[in-house]
C-alpha cells in the first residue's frame, strides 16, 4: 500500500487527476530489459503488476515455467528497482497514512469507530453470529466504495465474492437509491463471482487479481471466507491441510491488498465454546479460523445483535484503534445510524 | 486423317478444361492431365505428321504440370497422396509449443473428403455410408435419411458450434452442468455397431486413458485444472494437437485428428478413399464426439462410456485392413501427452482462466438479471426478456470495463432504469432517508426548522392556500368598519412596513365573530388573495393525530413554518372548537395543543417584529379561553347585514341572471327580510331562481332553451320568502352584541 501511495505522490505530475494512479502494470518491466516473452510468462503465471513480481520471492518465481535462475534475479532486480522496498521514516510514513483512502459504512457511528471508516490496503474481518449484519454491511461497502472521495467512497469498482449464496442485487439498488446513484451504473461497478469450494475460491482470486490490473478497484470483498473451509475440511487430521490452505488465501488477500491498494473486507462465522472453558463468558462464541485468520487480518470487529434492527460493533482486534463499541442499524436501505 | 481429326479435337477440349482447371480440385486436375497426356500419345501415334519434338515438349510440359499437382505440399495445390503419413509423422512433432496451429483448416477437409472423387465407385463407399447413418442417428434423435455424398455446408457451422460452445463451458464448467447431462445422455444412446473383422487395438490407449483418469480423481487444483481445460479425448491418444487449452481453435484441433486418423493407411487410393466418405460422416462424427467429449470430461462415468463409444467408432472409422499404421502414432503421442501433463497445474489454470471475457465473474446486473429469470421463470414473452438478451449479447458492460462513476442520470429510457423498475417494483418512489430530495428540502436548512421532523414540514406546507379564488373586497357587502380595519392591520403594513414598525407594528391576532353567515369566512378568503402573504388555512383536522404529543408538535411546526415564510397570514375557521376555556375536565391532549398555540403566539421565544398574523373566525366567541382572547388582538364583530348590504347581496346575485327587478323592487324585497344574515340572503335569490323554472310544464323541460325561461319577478321573490326564514334568532344577537360591547370594537 505504502509503494502505492509512493508512486502517487511522484506520479502526481504526470497524472494531474484525483492521484487515481494504480499500481505498475507488468509491460512497464519490459521497458527495462526484460524481453516480451518474459513478461508474457509471467502475466500468464498470475503475475500482473511489477509489485506482484518484486513482492514475490525468488522461489515463486522460479517456479514459472520458462524462467531460469538468471531470468529470475534479472526480473527481480529489476523489479525492486521500480517498486520501492526500503526504509522511509516514520514522519513520511505517517503523511501517507494520513492520505490513505477510508470507506465509510454508510453509519456515522461505525465510521467514527473505525478512525474514518474501512481502511484500504488492510483486511478487516468481520465475524458474528447470524444475523448481525456482516452481509448487510458487505452491501452497503459495496456501493459506499463507489462513492467520490469527498464523499467517504473509494472512487473505485467492488468485487464480490460469495461462498454462502447470499448476494443480493436488490439490496445494492436499495443504498444507491438512498444515495442518490445511477443504480445501473452501481450494479454494473460490482464485479460478482460465487465459490463453490475453497479451491475455486482461491482461483477466483487469481482472476481477480488480472481485473483489478485493467480498472480501478477499490474494495474486494469475500463474504464468508471460512464458510467453505468448515465443510470441505473435516476433523483434527486435516486441520493441518485446512490451516494450510487458509493461510495461502489469505497471503493472497494480502497481495492484493498491497499490490492494489483495495480494501479488503473477509466476514466470517462464530463457533460456540461448549466447553466449560468460555462458562462464565458472556457471549461464549469465538471466531473460526484459529491464529492463522487471526494473525492474517488487520482488523477484526465482532458484531452482534442489539434490540430490533440495532446492531453493536466492538474492535476486537486493531493495530491503532482502541477497543470501544458502536451501534448501527439495519434498514431498507442498508446500514446507516439508528435514529432515536 | 479423320482419326486424327478427332484425336486433335478431343485433345484440344481436354486441354483447354485442364488449363482452365477451373471445375473439381487437384484430382481433376490430375485426371485432366492425365487424360492429355495419354491423348497425345494416342495422337501421335494415330497420326504422324505431328512433329515429335512438340509432343516431347508437349507431354513434358504437361507431365511437370502433373507432377506438381501429385506431389505438391499444398493443400488446394495438390494430392500429395503418397507422402501422407510421413508428413503426418512429421507434422505431428511439431507440437511443442502451445501455439502451433495446424494449418489444415476444417474445411479443407470437408472439401477433401466431400468433393465428388466418389466417381469411381469405391468397395468401402458403403461402408462409410453406414457409419454416416449411425452417426446421423446418434446426433438428432430421429435419424435423418442417409444424405447423398455431397458437401453440405450446413456441417461446417454445426461442427463448429459444437466445437466453440463447450469450449467455454469447459472452462466455466459449474454453471454448465445441465447442458453435460443432455449430452451424455446423447451419447449413452448411441449405438454403435463394430463391423466384424476389426481388431480391437485399445492397449495402449487404455493405459493413458487409465493416467487420465486417475488425474482426474485426484483432488486439489489438478483437477480443476483438468476439468477446465481439459483437453478433448481424441488429444489424450495423441491423435490430435495437446493442451492447447489456453487458445482456442479446437475446430482445428478435431480437424488435426480427424484428417490424421483418416490419413491412416498407406496408399490404397489414398485420394479417392479419402473422397470417399459418405456424406455427413466427416465432419458430423468429429463434431458430436467432440461436444459429448467434452462434455463428458466432469463425469467419471461419462468418461469410461465415452472412451467406451469413441473407441468403438474409432475403429469404426477405420476401413478394412489398416490398424498397422495405429500404434505407432499412437504411442508418440502418448509420450507428448505425458511430457504435458509434467507441465505445471497451476499454469494451465490460469491459462485456462486467462481467455478471453472472464467468465467466472458477472457484474451485479447480470447476476440480477439471472436471479429475475429464475424467479419469474424463463419463456415469458415480457420485457424482461428482451432486456436479457440485449445484455447477454456483451454491448452493455462486462466485469472487465472501467470504473463508471455512478451519478445519478435522469435519462430514464436506458436499460438500467427499466431493469430497476422492472426489478424493484416496489421502489418505485424516492427512499425516505434524510439525504432525500424532498420538495421541502430547502427548508429543512433553515435553522428555526431544524428540530421539527420534515413529515410535519410537509403537511404543513400542503395547507397553504394557492390563492386561487381572487375574492375582491367589492365581493363583500357592507361591513365597511371590518374591512377598514382589516385593511389596517393587514394591507397597509405590507405597503408600508417602515411606517409600521414599533408601536404601529400590525396586531398578532385577528378575531371575527358573530352569527353564522354573515362573511367572516369570505373575509378569510378574501384577505388570503388580497394580502400578498403566505396564507395558511389550518382547522382542527390537520393539527390532531392519534400519537400522544403529536399535536403539539404539529403546532409548532406550523408556526415555525409559518415563520420561515413571513409574512404569513394563519386562517382558523372555527376556533372555538380549538381554544375553548381550559377546564380540569378536558382531555389532556386538548389541553396541550391550546398551551402550545398560546406560547407559540405570543411566548417567551415569539419576537415583536414577527410579521404573522393569526385569523380566527368563530360563531361562539364567548367560549374563548381567555388568553386566547388576550391575544386575538382585535376583536371584530361581523354583524348581519344591514338593508343597504341586502341590496348590494341581491344585486350582485341577481347580475348574472335576466330578471326584471327594479330598485323599488328590490328595496322592497330588502324591507322584508330583516333579520337575514348575507347566506339567508343568497339562499334566498336562489329560491327565486327556482321560480321561472318551476313555472315551466314539466313535459317541455327536455327541450327548452335557455332564452326561453323567463326572467325573474318579484313574485319569485315574494313566494321565496316565504320559504326561506333568518336564520338567526335575536337571542343569539343579543349575546353577540353583549359580547362586543364586552371585548370587541364598538363603534360607538
Amino acid at each position: 500500500m505504502s509503494m502505492v501511495q509512493e508512486r502517487e505522490s511522484g506520479g502526481q505530475d504526470l497524472e494531474s487527476d484525483v492521484g487515481v494512479v494504480g499500481p505498475l502494470l507488468i509491460h512497464t518491466l519490459e521497458q527495462n530489459g526484460i524481453s516480451a516473452t518474459d513478461v508474457k510468462k509471467l502475466e500468464e503465471a498470475g503475475y500482473y503488476t511489477v509489485e506482484s513480481v518484486a513482492f514475490a520471492p525468488k522461489k515463486a518465481l522460479l517456479g514459472i515455467k520458462g524462467i531460469s535462475e538468471a531470468k529470475a534475479d534479472k526480473i527481480l532486480a529489476e523489479a525492486t528497482k521500480l517498486v520501492p522496498m526500503g526504509f522511509t521514516t516514520a514522519t513520511e510514513f505517517h503523511q501517507k497514512r494520513a492520505d490513505l483512502v477510508q470507506l465509510t459504512t454508510g453509519s456515522k457511528e461505525l465510521d467514527k469507530l473505525l478512525g474514518g471508516g474501512i481502511e484500504t490496503g488492510s483486511i478487516t474481518e468481520m465475524f458474528g453470529e447470524f444475523r448481525t449484519g456482516k452481509t448487510q454491511l458487505c452491501h452497503t461497502l459495496a456501493v459506499t466504495c463507489q462513492l467520490p472521495l469527498e464523499m467517504g467512497g473509494g472512487e473505485g469498482k467492488c468485487l464480490y465474492i460469495d461462498t454462502e449464496g447470499t448476494f443480493r442485487p436488490e439490496r445494492l439498488v436499495a443504498v444507491a437509491q438512498r444515495l442518490g446513484l445511477q443504480e445501473s451504473d452501481v450494479l454494473d461497478n460490482v464485479a460478482y463471482a460465487r465459490a463453490y469450494n475453497s479451491d475455486h475460491q482461491t482461483q477466483l482470486l487469481i482472476q481477480a487479481a488480472a481485473m483489478m490490473a485493467e480498472s480501478r478497484y477499490a474494495l474486494c470483498i469475500v463474504d464468508s471466507a471460512m464458510a467453505l473451509y468448515r465443510t470441505d475440511y473435516s476433523g483434527r487430521g486435516e486441520l493441518s491441510a485446512r490451516q494450510l490452505h487458509l493461510a495461502r488465501f489469505l497471503r493472497m488477500l494480502l497481495r492484493l491488498a498491497d499490490e492494489f491498494g483495495v480494501a479488503v473486507v473477509i466476514t466470517n462465522q462464530v463457533v460456540a465454546q461448549v466447553d466449560g472453558a468460555a462458562m462464565f463468558a458472556a457471549d461464549p462464541k469465538k471466531p473460526i479460523g484459529g491464529n492463522i485468520m487471526a494473525h492474517a487480518s488487520t482488523t477484526r470487529l465482532y458484531l452482534r445483535k442489539g434490540r430490533g434492527e440495532t446492531r453493536i460493533c466492538k474492535i476486537y482486534d486493531s493495530p491503532c484503534l482502541p477497543e470501544a463499541e458502536a451501534m448501527f442499524g439495519i434498514f431498507a436501505h442498508g446500514i446507516a445510524d439508528v435514529q432515536d | 486423317m479423320e482419326a486424327g481429326d478427332v484425336f486433335l479435337h478431343l485433345w484440344q477440349k481436354r486441354n483447354l478444361e485442364s488449363e482452365n482447371g477451373a471445375n473439381g480440385g487437384p484430382g481433376d486436375k490430375t485426371e485432366a492431365l492425365r487424360f492429355n497426356l495419354v491423348q497425345l500419345y494416342y495422337l501421335k501415334m494415330a497420326s504422324s505428321d505431328i512433329d515429335d519434338l512438340a509432343v516431347l515438349s508437349k507431354s513434358r510440359q504437361l507431365l511437370q504440370e502433373y507432377g506438381d499437382l501429385i506431389d505438391g505440399t499444398q493443400e488446394e495445390g495438390g494430392l500429395n497422396n503418397y507422402a501422407e503419413p510421413i508428413l503426418a509423422l512429421v507434422g505431428n512433432s511439431k507440437n511443442e509449443s502451445k501455439e502451433w496451429k495446424c494449418g489444415l483448416q476444417a474445411q479443407d477437409v470437408v472439401r477433401k473428403y466431400l468433393t465428388s472423387d466418389t466417381k469411381d465407385s469405391n468397395p468401402l463407399e458403403e461402408e462409410y455410408n453406414k457409419l454416416a447413418d449411425l452417426l446421423n442417428k446418434a446426433e438428432d434423435t430421429p435419424p435423418p435419411p442417409p444424405p447423398p455424398a455431397v458437401v453440405e455446408s450446413k456441417v461446417q457451422p454445426r461442427m463448429r458450434q459444437r466445437v466453440s460452445g463447450p469450449q467455454q463451458d469447459s472452462i466455466n464448467t459449474y454453471p454448465s452442468f445441465t447442458l453435460m447431462e443432455s449430452d451424455d445422455v446423447l451419447l449413452e444412446n448411441t449405438e454403435v455397431r463394430v463391423p466384424p473383422g476389426i481388431p480391437v487395438t485399445n492397449g495402449s490407449r487404455r493405459d493413458e486413458m487409465e493416467d487420465w483418469g486417475m488425474m482426474g480423481t485426484s483432488g486439489g487444483p489438478g483437477t480443476r485444472g483438468r476439468a477446465q481445460g481439459r483437453p478433448y479425448p481424441w488429444n489424450r491418444t495423441g491423435r490430435g494437437q495437446v493442451t492447447s487449452m489456453s487458445t482456442g481453435d479446437r475446430s482445428q484441433t478435431t480437424a488435426i485428428q480427424d484428417s490424421r486418423s483418416y490419413r491412416g493407411g498407406g496408399g490404397s487410393g489414398g485420394g479417392g478413399w479419402r473422397g470417399s466418405v459418405g456424406g455427413r460422416s466427416g465432419g458430423d462424427w468429429r463434431g458430436r464426439s467432440g461436444g459429448g467429449y467434452n462434455r463428458n470430461t466432469d463425469s467419471h462415468s461419462g468418461y469410461g462410456y465415452s472412451d467406451n463409444g469413441w473407441r468403438e467408432e474409432d475403429i469404426h472409422e477405420i476401413p478394412n485392413g489398416r490398424p498397422t499404421t495405429y500404434k505407432p502414432r499412437t504411442r508418440g503421442g502418448q509420450e507428448r501427452n505425458q511430457w504435458s501433463r509434467r507441465g505445471n497445474e497451476e499454469e494451465e489454470l490460469r491459462s485456462a482462466f486467462n481467455t478471453g471475457p472472464n467468465p467466472c465473474f458477472k457484474t451485479a446486473s447480470h447476476q440480477m438479471v439471472l436471479e429475475q429469470q429464475k424467479k419469474f421463470g424463463r419463456g415469458g414473452m415480457t420485457e424482461a426478456a428482451y432486456g436479457s438478451g440485449k445484455r447477454s449479447l456483451g454491448v452493455r458492460r462486462s466485469v472487465n470495463t472501467k470504473f463508471v462513476p455512478p451519478v445519478r442520470r435522469d435519462d430514464e429510457d436506458e436499460y438500467g432504469g427499466e431493469l430497476m423498475r422492472r426489478c424493484m417494483p416496489q421502489a418505485s418512489g424516492k427512499g425516505r432517508g434524510v439525504d432525500e430530495e424532498s420538495p421541502y428540502a430547502y427548508l429543512m436548512t433553515d435553522d428555526r426548522l431544524k428540530n421539527i421532523d420534515i413529515k410535519m414540514v410537509e403537511l404543513i406546507m400542503n395547507e397553504i392556500m394557492d390563492n386561487g379564488l381572487s375574492v375582491t373586497w367589492d365581493d363583500i357587502a357592507g361591513l365597511n368598519l371590518a374591512k377598514t380595519t382589516i385593511q389596517e392591520i393587514v394591507v397597509w403594513p405590507m405597503l408600508r412596513p417602515d411606517i409600521f414598525t414599533g408601536l404601529r407594528g400590525p396586531p398578532k391576532g385577528l378575531l371575527l365573530f358573530g352569527p353564522p353567515g354573515t362573511g367572516k369566512t369570505m373575509i378569510g378568503k378574501c384577505i388570503a388573495a388580497q394580502s400578498g402573504s403566505t396564507f395558511f388555512s389550518i382547522s382542527a383536522s390537520s393539527l390532531t393525530s392519534k400519537w400522544v404529543g403529536e399535536g403539539e408538535k404539529m403546532v409548532r411546526a406550523m408556526f415555525a413554518v409559518a415563520r420561515c415564510h413571513q409574512p404569513a397570514v394563519i386562517f382558523i375557521d372555527e376556533i372555538d372548537s380549538l381554544l375553548t376555556q381550559r377546564s380540569d375536565t378536558e382531555h389532556e391532549s386538548s389541553r396541550r395543543i391550546k398551551t402550545e398555540f398560546l406560547v407559540q403566539l405570543d411566548g417567551a421565544t415569539t419576537e415583536s417584529e414577527e410579521r404573522l398574523l393569526m385569523v380566527g373566525a368563530t360563531n361562539r366567541p364567548q367560549e374563548l379561553d381567555e388568553a386566547a382572547r388576550r391575544r386575538l388582538v382585535k376583536k371584530l364583530y361581523i354583524p348581519l347585514p344591514e338593508e343597504k348590504a341586502r341590496q348590494q347581496i341581491i344585486d350582485k346575485l341577481l347580475s348574472n341572471q335576466s330578471h326584471s327587478l327594479g330598485e323599488s323592487e328590490v328595496q322592497q324585497v330588502c324591507q322584508q327580510t330583516n333579520g337575514y344574515s348575507g347566506a339567508d340572503m343568497a339562499n334566498l335569490c336562489r329560491e327565486a331562481a327556482l321560480g321561472p323554472i318551476r313555472s315551466i310544464n314539466f313535459a317541455d323541460i327536455h327541450h327548452i332553451s335557455v332564452d326561453q325561461v323567463r326572467p325573474i319577478t318579484v313574485e319569485d321573490f315574494i313566494k321565496a320568502l316565504s320559504i326561506i326564514k333568518p336564520s338567526v334568532s335575536d337571542r343569539d344577537l343579543q349575546l353577540y352584541e353583549d359580547w362586543n360591547v364586552k371585548y370587541g370594537i364598538s363603534a360607538r
